[in-house]
């Protein structure tokens, strides 16, 4: 538990009252405490939403990402964006938060002349407006459909519908964000308002007295929103599910009860809620999420419910990993997650008994435990999906295939322990390592990797798919992917080197690897190819490159000292190293077969 | 409730909102007195007392609360 979310919990252990969370956020603006991340982010809105700040403060600090949230100047929206020199666009913001009341866009909408083709135009030459003039994240979000019908129950055909019209500029605004989905985000008012009900929504004394129509409940719910698409920019999001089984997966204990005794179907309570929560679980599955289980149990037991069961979804090729024995569950999750290769911080757990709950929050605090909530079984279906803790900004083709990668992965480790000699071991895998040039069907799949590598990362540096793509029509600049494969199967796109250069000097912009990939020397193969092929096509004399330290990637803290770098500069956090290109030290690696793609 | 436990819980309320100490809330707070008693401020100060004593403040009391010894006075006729 970090010294930010300490302070947190100190003033909001009680209740999460407005109070509390405004001095938690207050409270925290006064300590020097160092944050993991920051977010820049300006509000462009046509009402009053300042209210917004502290509830954004809370959510993201939550997350040890610091912000700044600036206001522009209320008025017209689009001046902020026609203007090259307006205050908005020369400040550059990572985020762009654009908060639009359809009131004050189509200024004759509560009108039953509502002009609804003009405000339709309006709005996308609007949107078509900001993707030309920015490559901040934007955050949209959708109108608010009206409470009150002005032309009552009537279908007349003579009269505007609002709650229709409103419905398809919703749709517009979606299919726009669909269109960009690397830069553009809907945050859905009327998901948030069906929540709330009318009464924690809207504050009808302020909308008329200042503007501002939304209550603290709906502020608060709209800035939570908002985070989970900044935590997933940060590189935020978990990836990986540790499941107990009995009353976690199913009802009941399988070794008393039998498979034909526990909980789990389709139409009673509460076998349901246990297979919607299995079924919400697949769906995380379908997203790149890994699903692995942690049960005491005998594993013969929990394989036949998975393999027998007729209503058990979740089956043996869905999980990446297990351990079903009678271990202690710290220790077991901590072997499991180091075998996968991934950090603890990106696990999520799921079990009923508290008092391995209690274990693992104590052993593991990186971990994020949750109790199945088990006098209230109703609410359990959607318990990982209510935080977005699996949020990511895009999906890729290797989110879709990432359990077969892992369970390549437990292949190859037990291969590993037929040899004694690792050359030999590592020959018998037929490597075959791809280094290219980035293809435009790569961007997505190369932004989604600087978002999400923590270890082996040079400088962590997270980039959208419009930075990478603005690297790719930069001639001083090169992008390269490395793609791997063996004979136990394609470990897809799990390497990116960025490159940057002016005159005979170039520079080492980011470098990260997937972690499941390293153990075989891949990362060196690819690094000295891009140094060796950039060396000769811009005439390099000399490289340049920096480590960055952060919390998680000290293995890579010497890694540019093997091609023969020397450190310039050196500081806690930082390192500036350089080479002359002649220097260069390259290995053969002969277990690896290279291909190149310019 | 007494007195004296209104105006502490009045006190301790604005000290959040306008990020103070408690001890400098006093019979002469007011917008002229503190930095974040803005119109922001104003509508965070009413959301906060609404919320600390459970109840909907009408829209004249909404801006007839204009300094502290006003919103202990309303207060103090209303809780």
């Amino acid at each position: 538990m970090s010294a930010i979310n300490d302070i947190i919990n100190k003033h909001t252990q009680d209740s999460e009252s407005f109070q509390a969370i405004i001095s938690a956020v207050n409270a925290i603006k006064k300590t020097e405490l160092t944050f993991e991340h920051l977010v820049n982010i300006s509000v462009v809105r046509n009402y009053t939403v300042d209210g917004i700040e502290p509830f954004i403060c809370y959510h993201l600090y939550k997350s040890s990402i610091n912000t700044n949230v600036k206001f522009e100047d209320y008025g017209v929206v689009t001046q902020h964006f026609l203007n090259p020199n307006s205050n908005l666009l020369q400040s550059k913001p990572e985020v762009i938060l654009l908060s639009l009341l359809i009131e004050n866009f189509a200024l004759d909408f509560n009108s039953l002349q509502f002009n609804f083709d003009d405000c339709s135009n309006r709005l996308s030459e609007l949107l078509s407006l900001i993707k030309s003039t920015t490559n901040a994240l934007v955050i949209l979000n959708t109108f608010l459909l009206p409470y009150h019908s002005a032309k009552g129950i009537t279908n007349s055909n003579l009269l505007v519908d609002h709650a229709e019209k409103v419905m398809l500029l919703n749709l517009q605004i979606k299919k726009f964000a669909r269109e960009n989905a690397a830069q553009f985000f809907v945050v859905d008012f009327n998901l948030l308002a069906a929540k709330l009900g009318e009464e924690k929504t809207i504050d009808y004394r302020y909308l008329y007295m200042a503007k501002a129509p939304f209550k603290k409940d709906f502020l608060n719910a709209y800035a939570f929103e908002i985070s989970k698409i900044i935590k997933a920019k940060k590189g935020k999001a978990k990836k990986c599910i540790v499941l107990d089984c009995d009353n976690t997966l199913w009802g009941g204990i399988v070794g008393e009860d039998g498979i034909d005794g526990i909980k789990l179907d389709n139409d009673s309570y509460p076998g349901k809620a246990f297979y919607d929560f299995q079924q919400n679980i697949l769906n995380l599955y379908s997203r790149g999420v890994i699903i692995t289980l942690c049960s005491k149990n005998n594993e013969a037991d929990v394989f036949e419910v998975l393999e027998k069961h007729p209503h058990c979804l979740i089956k043996k090729h869905h999980l990446a990993n297990w351990r079903v024995n009678w271990n202690d569950k710290a220790s077991n999750i901590a072997n499991m997650i180091s075998e996968i290769n991934i950090g603890l911080d990106s696990v999520v757990f799921v079990d009923d008994n508290p008092a391995e709950c209690a274990l693992v929050t104590a052993t593991l605090p990186d971990v994020t435990t949750l109790q199945v909530p088990i006098n209230s079984l109703f609410t359990y279906p959607n318990i990982l999906l209510n935080n977005g803790y699996f949020d990511t900004l895009t999906l890729s083709d290797e989110d879709l295939q990432r359990t077969q990668m892992y369970q390549a992965e437990t292949h190859r480790k037990e291969a590993q322990n037929t040899f004694t000699n690792l050359d030999e071991y590592l020959t018998s895998l037929e490597i075959v390592v791809n280094i290219s040039n980035i293809k435009t069907s790569q961007i997505a799949r190369v932004a989604q990797l600087t978002q999400k590598t923590n270890q082996f990362n040079l400088t962590t540096k997270r980039y959208t798919e419009n930075d990478i793509s603005n690297f790719v029509a930069n001639e001083n600049a090169a992008i390269f992917s490395l793609s791997v494969k063996d004979k136990f199967g394609d470990m897809g796109l799990a390497g990116v080197l960025i490159a940057t250069k002016e005159n005979e000097i170039a520079s080492i912009d980011s470098l990260l690897l997937s972690c499941r990939i390293l153990g075989r020397n891949i990362e060196i193969a690819f690094v000295q190819h891009c140094l060796v092929l950039l060396t000769k096509k811009w005439d390099i004399k000399t490289w340049k490159g920096n480590f960055v330290a952060t919390k998680k990637n000290m293995q890579v803290n010497n890694f540019l000292e093997k091609f023969g770098f020397e450190t310039l500069l050196e500081t806690d956090s930082n390192k500036d190293y350089s080479c002359l290109s002649n220097n260069i030290k390259t290995q053969e690696l002969k277990y690896i077969t290279i291909q190149i793609d310019e | 409730m007494n007195n004296i436990e209104l105006e502490q819980r009045i006190k301790k309320t604005m000290s959040v909102i306008f990020d103070t100490d408690i001890e400098s809330i006093n019979e002469q707070s007011s917008p002229e007195t503190l930095e974040k008693w803005d119109s922001l401020g104003h509508m965070n100060l009413v959301v906060a007392l609404e919320e600390e004593f459970n109840l909907q403040l009408t829209e004249e009391q909404m801006l007839q609360i204009m300094d502290y010894k006003m919103i202990v006075e309303l207060l103090t006729k209303i809780v």
